[in-house]
């Protein structure tokens, strides 16, 4: 690579995987419409009102369209937050005080509006709530729309005519922000701000577009005009690249692009074994319209439906109906094959807004208020999202999963009122599946070391191996300092796997494995020695994971799984894998 | 003028979807329409205002009517706020 190209490399995370070229836009922090003060006479005042009136009907048709286009692409309600904008933009105490400000200075609308606006502003910033300061965003978004519209007579979206495709820089970014974009032709995020977990990042990969999170300084080295290349697979964007580097990437979008249609002309075949074992493949995923991309790749089923982005993305919490309404869609778009619902995952790095702060803001989150945890201390919570599972499952084939479970007890009383809320849709005249299956998410060494425990009261396991990973290695993924430690390809991980899926096989139930370890290729010889009966990963990994499997040799991958049994390092077992990987 | 006192039962307080909630009730009256909060005092068909109290759980707020619908107004918004909004009573 040229000495100019390492100068132009920014790094970060890989949020949403995927290679893309384009030219950057870069949306600037803090950028502020430029307002200028200009003195207006008396008469003028209502001309000036008029103005405000007529911008402010712009931004509200604007966010009209925002959210059709949420409703129409995504098939999500994205109502709420818009509404919440809406009142703020038409707020009147702010219409009457903009006049009383003109009267009383004699400037013009644009400079008075953001005078009024930025006096509410600081009194929220003021407040100890974090809910509170969190609002400001939205008011300040709102006051940018308006001052925009005011002064250049534009709208946010109509400034970003986008004929090409466009890579969209920002120091962070909203859903709405995404949703809005990826249907303008943006291709690609980057943002300074943001983890991998965000609720950001869970909408770029289910739309499928690469995007880079954690990019320091991305907005002083990148600018609007830029041609870049975002390899999020990487975590690498290359500013302004010598052609040498564009020429290579070219080469390798081309690569994955043939790759990425050969799995797709692939999509029912069998995720088969070279001697005969058959995997069932299944598909990870957050949001109802994800299924589409379960079934254009030959996905055999949901895998693990992830529910915890509805209580992410609204600002209450959902009500039965709109989790029924999720719920349906999915169960119904799969059309009778297995859609494993997980009730809530939230907590960990996962918080919702919907919290008070002390819960938020724990100082040991992944070991804190998280997933049945809470669902165990809010019933009713828990009760909402179960019968929102149940009346899906009339609609096709829905199983439930349970995660975070460490002890028996967690177990039971789940269990408990799972059977409470079946007698309650009996009692209604309800339907749902009567045979419903119930499992549970191994991700923690006490289920690992109890598992007898509870395999006689479950129909499956899912094994969680991120999470598994983290609390038997004591590690936090997302401390750069410690990533090091982070490996599921330990012994101690691999061992634990192997207990609990010999033990689900002796009690005669399935076991299937749904961590990021189930896309891996060298991850593929442990789990086909170990007969795991499932894997589940992103819907876009199914073909490579299936040409994989057709690659594998069950019977070999017994043998090396013996020999990766009794090395004592994870370093000794990663060479072993990759050797293999070599050799195929 | 009529003037009721409430509590705010949300768990979350008077955040963005309540407030949007009590501006939109509000607004269907014809009366002016103030909330009082210790010595501060807002337009209740304001939502920024509204958020400027930052109400949180446990708030003690003073609906204020004065007006032709006065007791209705007061009379819906002490409604909307002890039924947590219309957002269920576990939020």
């Amino acid at each position: 690579m040229a000495k100019h190209e390492e100068i132009n490399r920014i790094s970060g995370f890989n949020a949403s995987k995927g290679i893309v070229i384009g030219t950057a836009y870069v949306r600037k922090l803090n950028q502020e419409t430029v307002v200028t003060r200009t003195l207006i006479s008396t008469d003028k005042i209502e001309e000036e009102m008029a103005k405000l009136k007529k911008a402010q009907d712009m931004v509200a048709e604007e966010l009209a369209l925002v959210r059709e286009k949420i409703e129409i692409n995504l098939g999500i309600s994205y109502s709420d937050i818009i509404s919440a904008q809406l009142a703020i933009l038409k707020d009147q105490e702010v219409f009457r005080e903009v006049r009383a400000y003109i009267e009383e200075h004699h400037v013009n609308v644009a400079f008075a509006y953001r005078v009024v606006v930025n006096q509410y502003v600081e009194l929220l910033e003021e407040h100890d709530s974090e809910y509170f300061k969190e609002r400001v965003s939205d008011i300040r978004d709102i006051k940018q729309r308006v001052l925009l519209a005011l002064i250049s007579k534009q709208t946010i979206l109509s400034t970003f005519t986008i004929d090409k495709p466009t890579i969209f820089v920002s120091r962070d970014l909203n859903p709405s922000d995404i949703m809005m974009l990826v249907s303008e032709n943006v291709v690609g995020f980057i943002t300074e701000f943001g983890g991998k977990t965000s609720h950001v990042a869970i909408l770029a990969r289910a739309m499928k577009v690469p995007m880079i999170t954690g990019a320091k300084e991305a907005l002083q080295n990148i600018e609007s005009g830029q041609t870049c290349i975002l390899d999020a697979d990487h975590g690498k964007i290359f500013v302004q690249p010598s052609q040498e580097l564009l020429d290579e990437y070219a080469r390798e979008i081309d690569k994955l692009n043939k790759c990425e249609k050969a799995f797709l002309a692939d999509h029912d075949k069998k995720a088969i074994t070279k001697d005969g074992y058959t995997f069932e493949l299944g598909a990870n995923i957050s949001l109802p319209f994800e299924v589409a991309d379960v079934i254009k790749y030959g996905g055999g089923g949901i895998g693990l439906y992830r529910t915890e982005y509805l209580y992410l993305m609204k600002q209450h919490l959902p009500e039965e109906e709109e989790l029924f309404n999720e719920y349906r869609q999915v169960t119904e778009g799969m059309q009778n094959k297995e859609v494993v619902i997980r009730t809530f995952d939230l907590g960990g790095d996962k918080m919702s807004d919907l919290w008070e702060q002390d819960i938020r803001f724990e100082s040991n989150p992944f070991m804190g208020y998280r997933a049945i945890r809470i669902c165990l201390d809010q019933p009713a919570i828990f009760i909402t999202q179960l019968r929102a599972i149940l009346r899906s499952s009339a609609f096709g084939k829905a199983s439930i999963l349970l995660p975070m479970i460490t002890h028996v007890e967690q177990l039971t009383e789940s269990m408990a009122y799972i059977d409470e809320v079946k007698r309650t849709l009996d009692k209604e005249k309800i339907p749902y599946d009567k045979s419903i299956k119930l499992g549970m998410m191994i991700e923690t060494p006490s289920a690992v070391m109890n598992i007898e425990s509870f395999i006689d009261k479950i129909d499956f396991i899912s094994i969680g191996t991120n999470d598994l990973t983290q609390y038997a290695l004591a590690v936090d993924r997302g401390n750069e300092r410690v990533t090091n430690v982070y490996n599921h390809y330990d012994p101690a991980i691999i061992k634990m796997i192997l207990k609990v899926v010999n033990a689900a096989h002796l009690e005669g139930i399935p076991a299937y494995v749904c961590g990021e370890m189930a896309s891996e290729y060298r991850a593929l010889v442990l789990f086909a020695a170990m007969k795991v009966d499932g894997l589940s990963v992103a819907p876009s990994y199914i073909g490579a994971v299936r040409d994989h499997i057709n690659k594998c040799d069950q019977k070999n991958a017994e043998q090396h799984l013996k020999k990766i049994l009794r090395m004592s390092t994870r370093k000794e077992i990663v060479n072993y894998l990759d050797n293999l990987i070599d050799c195929s | 003028m009529v003037s009721r006192q409430v509590t705010i039962l949300n768990k979350q307080g008077l955040h963005a979807r309540p407030a949007t909630a009590m501006v939109n009730t509000a607004a269907k009256f014809k009366s002016e329409i103030f909330i009082c909060r210790d010595e501060k005092k807002v337009n209740g068909k304001s939502i920024l205002g509204l958020l400027v109290l930052a109400a949180e759980c446990g708030a003690v707020l003073t609906i204020e009517a004065e007006g032709s619908d006065e007791n209705e107004a007061v009379e819906a918004l002490v409604n909307l706020v002890n039924d947590h909004f219309g957002m269920g009573k576990s939020s």
